[in-house]
C-alpha cells in the first residue's frame, strides 16, 4: 500500500504566554492537545479521522499539512519528510494537499468575488494564463456543481452549501492529490449534506483523490471512509477498517460514539447517552500478550495492539 | 442609494432637535442664572431689566423656540461673557488653535498608531508586540495632564528646548500637539492590532496559507483590507472625537482654544455659548457616522445600500 500522507508519532503542545508576566517570567500553561499520534492516508482512500469536540483532530490536520508547529513527531507526505522543510521548500508540496474547512463563510475572503476566490491558487504559483484561468474556473465551478453565473458574486451571496462547493473548487484547483476535509459538512443541513458528500465521492473517482475526510459524527463516515481512525483526547484509539468499526467495535469511546447515531428504527432506540470519561477510563480493553502483539507502547502496559486484521486499539496487556 | 442617504440625513435632523432640546432642558435645569454674581449682588429690579432684555423672563418652551428659530436663520445669539461680538464670531476666532492643535494631534498620532498595531499584531506575543501594547496601555490610561506635565517638565524646564505654554508662534505648537497625539496613538495602536490579529485568525488565511501564499502577500492583499472594513467606522468618529475635544491639553499649555469655552460657558451659565458648542458637537458626530456609513459601504461588499435583492 502507498501511502500519500503520513503522521509518525506526532504531538503538539500548545504553550500559553498569553501576558506579559507570563512572558517575564517564562511561566508557561502547557496544554497537550495532540498526543504521540500516527495514522495514514493510503493512496485513493478515503481514511475518516472521528472523535468528540476537542479531541484534537483539527489540530492534527493542521500539522499534517504544515499549517502548525509540530511540537514533536514526522510527518511525509508521498514518502517525503517534510517536518523540517521550510516555506520555500514546502511551496512545492503545497500543490499536493488542500484543505477544506467547516465554517464555509470565513474560509472565503468575503472582499473577494468567487471567481478571483478560484483563481488565487494559478496566482501563486503563476499558473496559466488570464483566458485560461477564467475558463478553468468556470470549469471547476461546474465540477462541484455550481455554473458560471456564480463568478461575479460574493461569498456572502451564497448559500452554506454553495459556499462549501466552492471551497472545494478552490481546493482542487490546483489539482492536489491529498484534500483535507475537517468537518465540511458539519454546518449544512441534512440533505445539503448528503449531496456535499456524494460530490466529494464523486470527486475522489474521478481526480484519484487521497481524502482524509474529519468528522466527529460516525455515521457520516459509513459510506464515504475506507477505514476510520477513532480519536480520544489527543490519542488514536482505535484504527480499523470501516466495517470492522461498524461492526466489531472495541475501545469503549468507540462504542459510545456508535451508540451516539441516530437510529431509524425506534425500538433500537436508546436514551441518547454522553460520552462518559470515568465509564471509558474504567472499561479500557485488556488482551493477553499471546492474543495479540504491541505495535507501539507508552507505558509499561498500555499500548496499541492490533486485535485482528489490521484493526487496532489501545489497550491495556497482561 | 439615494433613498439611504436622504433616511440618514432626515435622522440626523431628527437627533440634532432631539439633542438641543435635552441640552435645553438640562442647561436650565442646573440651578442658578447667567447674572447671579456672587461677589456682587445685583438689585432686584436692575436684574430683572436684564433678563428681560434677554428675555430670560420669558417661558422656558418660548426661550427655546426663540432660540431654535435664530439658530435656523445661522443666528447663534450673542456670548454673555463677550456681548461685543456673536456666538459665531467668538466660535470661528477660538476654533483655529483648537483645530490645529487636534487636527494634527490625530494627524499625526492616528498613523504612529496604526503603524505600532500592526507591527504587533504581525509579531504578536514577541517583545515588540509587548512594548506596544505597554505603550498604548500607558497613553490610555495615564491623564493627559500628567503625559502633558511630564513633557513640559522635560523639554522646557530641565532641557529648555521648548517654550511650556502659550500658542503665537509654531515653536510653541510642539509640546501640546505632541501631548495631544498620545491618546489617537494609543487608541488607534490597539484597534488595529485587534483587528488585524481577528482577520489573520479566520480560516480563509489558513487556507491562502496552505495554497503556498507568503505571509508577507497575504497581509497586503487580503488582511489589511478586511481590517479596513472593522476599523473605519471606529477610527472616523473618533478623529472627530479627539480633534475637538482638547480642553485638558488647551488648559495645560495656555491655548486660546474653544477648551477654554466650554468650560467657562457652562460654568457661567452663558447660555447661548454653552448651547451652540454642544450642537455644533452633535452636528460634526452625526456626520462623522454618516461619513463613516457610507465608507463602510463603500468599503464592503456584503453591504450594498438600498440593493433589496440582495439583502
Ligand atoms: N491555538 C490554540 N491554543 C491553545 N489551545 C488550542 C489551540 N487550538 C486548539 N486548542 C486546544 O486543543 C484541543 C484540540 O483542539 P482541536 O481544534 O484540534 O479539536 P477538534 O477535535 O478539531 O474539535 P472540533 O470537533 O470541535 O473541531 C482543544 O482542547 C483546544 O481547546
Ligand atoms: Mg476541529
Amino acid at each position: 500500500m502507498n501511502k500519500v500522507l503520513e503522521l509518525k508519532n506526532v504531538s503538539k503542545i500548545y504553550s500559553e504566554t498569553k501576558n506579559i508576566t507570563n512572558f517575564l517570567s517564562k511561566n508557561e500553561d502547557n496544554f497537550v492537545a495532540v498526543d504521540n499520534v500516527s495514522f495514514s492516508l493510503e493512496s485513493k482512500k478515503v481514511l475518516g479521522l472521528v472523535g468528540e469536540s476537542g479531541s484534537g483532530k483539527s489540530t492534527c490536520a493542521l500539522m499534517a499539512m504544515k499549517l502548525l508547529d509540530i511540537t514533536e513527531g514526522e510527518i511525509f507526505v508521498n514518502n517525503n519528510n517534510i517536518t523540517n522543510l521550510n516555506l520555500q521548500e514546502l511551496k512545492k508540496y503545497r500543490k499536493e494537499m488542500q484543505i477544506v474547512f467547516q465554517d464555509s463563510y470565513s474560509s472565503l475572503d468575503p472582499m473577494m468575488t468567487i471567481s478571483k476566490i478560484i483563481i488565487e491558487p494559478f496566482i501563486i504559483h503563476k499558473l496559466h494564463s488570464t483566458n485560461e484561468r477564467n475558463e478553468i474556473a468556470i470549469d471547476l465551478l461546474e465540477k462541484v456543481g455550481l455554473n458560471k453565473t456564480y463568478t461575479n458574486r460574493y461569498p456572502h451571496e451564497l448559500s452554506g452549501g454553495e459556499r462549501q462547493r466552492v471551497s472545494i473548487a478552490r481546493a482542487l484547483a490546483l489539482k492536489p492529490s491529498i484534500l483535507v476535509a475537517d468537518e465540511p459538512t458539519s454546518a449544512l443541513d441534512v440533505c445539503v449534506k448528503a449531496q456535499v458528500i456524494n460530490l466529494l465521492q464523486d470527486l475522489q473517482d474521478e481526480m484519484g483523490l487521497s481524502i482524509l475526510f474529519i468528522s466527529h459524527e460516525l455515521n457520516v463516515l459509513r459510506s464515504l471512509a475506507d477505514n476510520i481512525t477513532v480519536m480520544y483526547r489527543g490519542r488514536v484509539v482505535e484504527e480499523a477498517p470501516t466495517e470492522q468499526i461498524f461492526a466489531n467495535p472495541i475501545h469503549p469511546y468507540t462504542k459510545s460514539l456508535l451508540d451516539a447515531i441516530p437510529k431509524l428504527d425506534p425500538s433500537l432506540r436508546k436514551r441518547r447517552t454522553f460520552i462518559d470519561d470515568n465509564y471509558i477510563q474504567s472499561n479500557i480493553p485488556i488482551f493477553n500478550l499471546n492474543d495479540v502483539k504491541f505495535v507501539s507502547k507508552d507505558h509499561s502496559d498500555i499500548g496499541f495492539v492490533e486485535v485482528d486484521n489490521n484493526h487496532f486499539v489501545e489497550a491495556k496487556v497482561t | 442609494m439615494i433613498r439611504y442617504i436622504i433616511n440618514r440625513l432626515l435622522s440626523i435632523v431628527f437627533t440634532f432637535f432631539f439633542i438641543s432640546i435635552l441640552v435645553f432642558i438640562l442647561m436650565h435645569a442646573i440651578p442658578g442664572g447667567p447674572f447671579d454674581p456672587v461677589d456682587m449682588p445685583l438689585s432686584d429690579s436692575a436684574k430683572a431689566k436684564i433678563l428681560k432684555q434677554y428675555g430670560l423672563d420669558q417661558p422656558l418652551y418660548v426661550q427655546y423656540f426663540k432660540y431654535m428659530w435664530g439658530v435656523l436663520q445661522f443666528d447663534f445669539g450673542i456670548p454673555y461673557q463677550s456681548p461685543g461680538e456673536t456666538v459665531l464670531e467668538l466660535i470661528g476666532r477660538a476654533w483655529v488653535p483648537s483645530l490645529i492643535l487636534g487636527g494634527s494631534g490625530v494627524l499625526i498620532g492616528a498613523p504612529i498608531g496604526i503603524a505600532l498595531g500592526l507591527i504587533a499584531a504581525i509579531k504578536r506575543n514577541s517583545i515588540i508586540d509587548y512594548i506596544t501594547s505597554a505603550i498604548s496601555t500607558l497613553g490610555l490610561t495615564v491623564p493627559v495632564f500628567v503625559i502633558s506635565m511630564l513633557l513640559i517638565l522635560l523639554f522646557s524646564v530641565w532641557l529648555e528646548w521648548l517654550p511650556a505654554s502659550g500658542w503665537g508662534e509654531p515653536k510653541k505648537w510642539i509640546l501640546p500637539i505632541t501631548a495631544y497625539a498620545a491618546i489617537p496613538m494609543a487608541t488607534y495602536a490597539r484597534y488595529t492590532r485587534s483587528a488585524i490579529l481577528d482577520t489573520l485568525n479566520k480560516p480563509f488565511v489558513t487556507v491562502l496559507r496552505a495554497k503556498g501564499l507568503s505571509e508577507r502577500k497575504i497581509l497586503f492583499r487580503h488582511v489589511i483590507k478586511n481590517s479596513a472594513i472593522p476599523l473605519v467606522t471606529v477610527f472616523l468618529p473618533m478623529f472627530i472625537g479627539t480633534a475637538t475635544g482638547s480642553i485638558f491639553v488647551e488648559a495645560m499649555f495656555r491655548v486660546p482654544g474653544l477648551g477654554a469655552y466650554f468650560v467657562s460657558s457652562i460654568e457661567n451659565k452663558d447660555y447661548p455659548l454653552e448651547m451652540s458648542l454642544l450642537l455644533m458637537i452633535t452636528v460634526m458626530f452625526c456626520f462623522a457616522y454618516f461619513i463613516a456609513d457610507l465608507i463602510y459601504a463603500l468599503l464592503n461588499p456584503r453591504i450594498r445600500l438600498g440593493d433589496k435583492k440582495k439583502q
